[in-house]
């Protein structure tokens, strides 16, 4: 491999050409296993199709990535989610309609980028925190489906339980 | 950004579900109502669209692995399909299932049509605080439980004198074993040979009734070699010898261990068994030495177990000598040592080099000093900027004014703070409390006396958390409180301050 980082081309889901810096690019673990299963590296004409990430959710992502192209690669062992910390500018990115942080979240598990996905799931679980059932419906606009008798019998069970 | 979009959000909940929320959950949403910050999300949900299609189950799944026991219980409450998926496995380790006299029969009727196969179950038996045996009947009941979710746990704690004897067999699975609460005339009748996987045992408290070698609950740990603990906590009622003949036999797998010991002098050749046990050790991570009363034997341990261990974790409990401790755990485990425990009198000009060593490693601090200088206790932990630690609790360290401030400001990253005095905290004091600790989310002042009520502190302008305050604040105590790990606070007449759920953003 050459020492100055070549760009690749990526395609979202619309037919949009993202022009990118193989570093940044590899962020994702699919796109870093695309590159090096299929001998795509030293290729500099390679497109790589991206076909569940449309081009607006692609333009943030790349956002991010540049952002963090330089962080440590995150320890194997997550320890306690409930403790894991959202960064400034992280907690500022994902300040966007639900509808958006769905898609970061969709995406982010698509191409295998493991702190973006962390850093989405822990802000919808952040919105939960602390509400009754009723105020997480109506947040996230669910139906609910349960009959009264039902009802009686789940809130039965919750009382018999306790934080581990 | 964390507690956003509640707006108008607080419905009254049905009578049920009242009942369900602890105290501190109400308050907590009761809070939140208060603080009606409406954000965007809101308003941009597609309104005939649910957001429950927009992932698939395997997401909210990851997500709900943040939420907390008491926010899942109120996930299982929102629609069939969350309920189902908060009953994943994964989740079910954050939850254990209480069975006791009032819900045994209706447990056992829930059981049919009702997935409750929870990894951790506790069974509680006491009436009024007292444990009476279960009679037929309710053993029945019990029997019935476990041949349907026996299977399942991994986890136990058996209060009192329920019976292991009639459930041992369909606990094939069984990792965890808690029986500090059983009395002492059971526990020692516990065999734990059936429980092949058993890797972590809370032992019986039984002062007063020593276990004897040959009761089968220390030959199955001693004798044979079928088990193999990684996690021990030793409770009064063994010989020192017992003791060490138990850690002994797992020591090569042990990797936390609680040690507790009644004895404050031995003979030469016990000193001797303490050494050659300890040096056993090689994967050990945490060590709670508290309640070893002897600064000698306390050395000898820490000096006798081998660098190689990764500790990370030490309780040391109340060291006079603190300098010759800390030197030996800076010697061997400064790379590993995130959290530390340590009561002393005086902070020594030694400690506090040592102390300001580990600085920068050090995640969580937990220290007790009656007399230390505040430039001292400045220059232990936080010389200049310490960026690493994230927890610090003290408790009767003199800091006022202007050291509590520069301490403070150089601990941006702390999390959690517990400061437990006697003295009187200024409202200036919190107020740098709230300035410097953008990142807190858990403060206790405990025993803590302020003149003013808290929520009017909180309330002025000047104390107001600075802008850009992550997270916001989960909990915030400002009162006496009964708190088992620091069991020689002074109680310092009434509350002069409560508020047990704080919230800010």
């Amino acid at each position: 491999m050459c020492d100055e980082m070549p760009n690749i081309k990526l395609e979202s889901s619309d037919g949009e050409i993202f022009d990118v810096d193989v570093k940044i690019a590899k962020c994702s673990g699919t796109i870093r296993t695309m590159l090096e299963d299929c001998g795509m590296e030293d290729n500099v004409n390679a497109i790589v199709p991206l076909l569940n990430v449309n081009s607006a959710i692609l333009r943030k992502i790349l956002v991010w990535a540049d952002h963090h192209k330089d962080d440590p690669l995150p320890a194997e062992d997550d320890e306690n989610k409930r403790t894991y910390h959202i960064s400034l500018w992280d907690a500022d990115f994902v300040k966007v309609d639900q509808s958006t942080l769905f898609d970061l979240i969709l995406a982010a598990n698509y191409l295998d980028i493991k702190s973006l996905l962390h850093v989405t799931c822990k802000t919808v679980a952040n919105m939960m925190e602390g509400k009754t059932p009723e105020m997480i419906r109506k947040f996230f606009n669910i139906p609910n489906d349960f009959t009264p008798a039902e009802k009686e019998q789940l809130g039965a069970e919750n009382e018999w339980s306790e934080e581990e | 950004m964390d507690k956003s979009g509640n707006g108008n959000l607080h419905e009254l909940i049905d009578s049920k579900m009242d009942r369900n929320s602890s105290n501190g959950y109400k308050q907590k949403e009761t809070m939140l109502a208060a603080n009606v910050e409406t954000y965007d999300v809101m308003n941009n949900c597609g309104d005939n669209n649910t957001t429950l299609t927009r992932l698939p189950y395997e997401m909210w799944l990851q997500i709900f692995e943040y939420l907390s026991h008491g926010d899942l219980q109120q996930i299982k409450l929102v629609c069939k399909n969350w309920y189902h998926l908060a009953h994943a496995s994964k989740l079910k380790q954050k939850s254990k299932l209480v069975i006791t006299r009032e819900n045994l029969e209706y447990i056992c009727e829930l059981m049919e049509y009702c997935d409750l196969k929870y990894e951790s179950i506790e069974i509680n038996d006491r009436i009024d605080n007292e444990s009476i045996e279960f009679d037929a009947k309710e053993s029945e009941f019990l029997l019935k439980i476990f041949e349907c979710l026996g299977s399942n746990i991994v986890h136990l704690k058996l209060c009192r004198t329920a019976k292991l004897s009639l459930v041992e067999n369909l606990l094939p699975k069984l990792v965890g074993l808690d029986i500090s609460e059983m009395s002492p005339d059971t526990s020692r009748l516990v065999d734990l040979n059936k429980f092949s996987n058993l890797k972590s045992l809370r032992m019986p408290f039984c002062a007063g009734l020593p276990i004897t070698t040959s009761s089968p609950l220390l030959s199955s740990l001693i004798q044979t070699p079928r088990i193999r603990l990684e996690r021990l906590s030793l409770a009064p009622g063994l010989s020192l010898y017992d003791s060490l003949n138990l850690i002994a036999t797992h020591s090569y797998s042990l990797r936390q261990l609680s040690f507790f010991v009644e004895w404050r002098s031995i003979n030469s050749t016990l000193e001797r068994y303490l050494q050659e046990t300890f040096k056993k050790f090689t994967l050990l991570e945490t060590l709670d030495i508290a309640t070893v009363y002897d600064m000698k034997y306390k050395t000898i341990i820490l000096e006798s177990l081998r660098k190689q261990n990764p500790l990370r974790e030490i309780d040391l409990g109340h060291c006079d000598k603190d300098d010759v401790i800390l030197e030996i755990i800076v010697q061997k485990w400064s790379g590993s040592l995130k959290r530390l425990e340590l009561e002393c009198q005086d902070l020594t000009e030694k400690s506090v080099k040592q102390l300001n060593f580990m600085s920068g490693k050090l995640h969580c601090l937990h220290l007790r000093t009656t007399t230390s200088s505040s430039e001292d206790f400045l220059q232990s932990i936080a010389p200049r900027v310490n960026k690493t630690l994230t927890g610090l609790m003290l408790v009767d360290c003199y800091l006022t004014g202007k050291s509590l401030c520069m301490l403070l400001q150089r601990l941006p990253k702390l999390t959690t703070f517990y400061m437990m005095s006697i003295s009187t905290i200024t409202s200036e004091e919190i107020g740098y409390v709230f300035h410097y600790l953008t990142h807190l989310r858990h403060l206790s002042l405990f025993s803590c006396k302020s003149k003013s009520d808290i929520k009017c502190l909180c309330s002025k302008p000047n104390i107001k958390p600075k802008q850009g305050m992550q997270g916001g604040l989960r909990e915030a105590v400002l009162s006496v409180l009964a708190d088992t790990r620091v069991p020689t606070v002074p109680r310092s007449g009434p509350p002069t301050v409560l508020l047990d759920n704080f919230e800010c953003i």
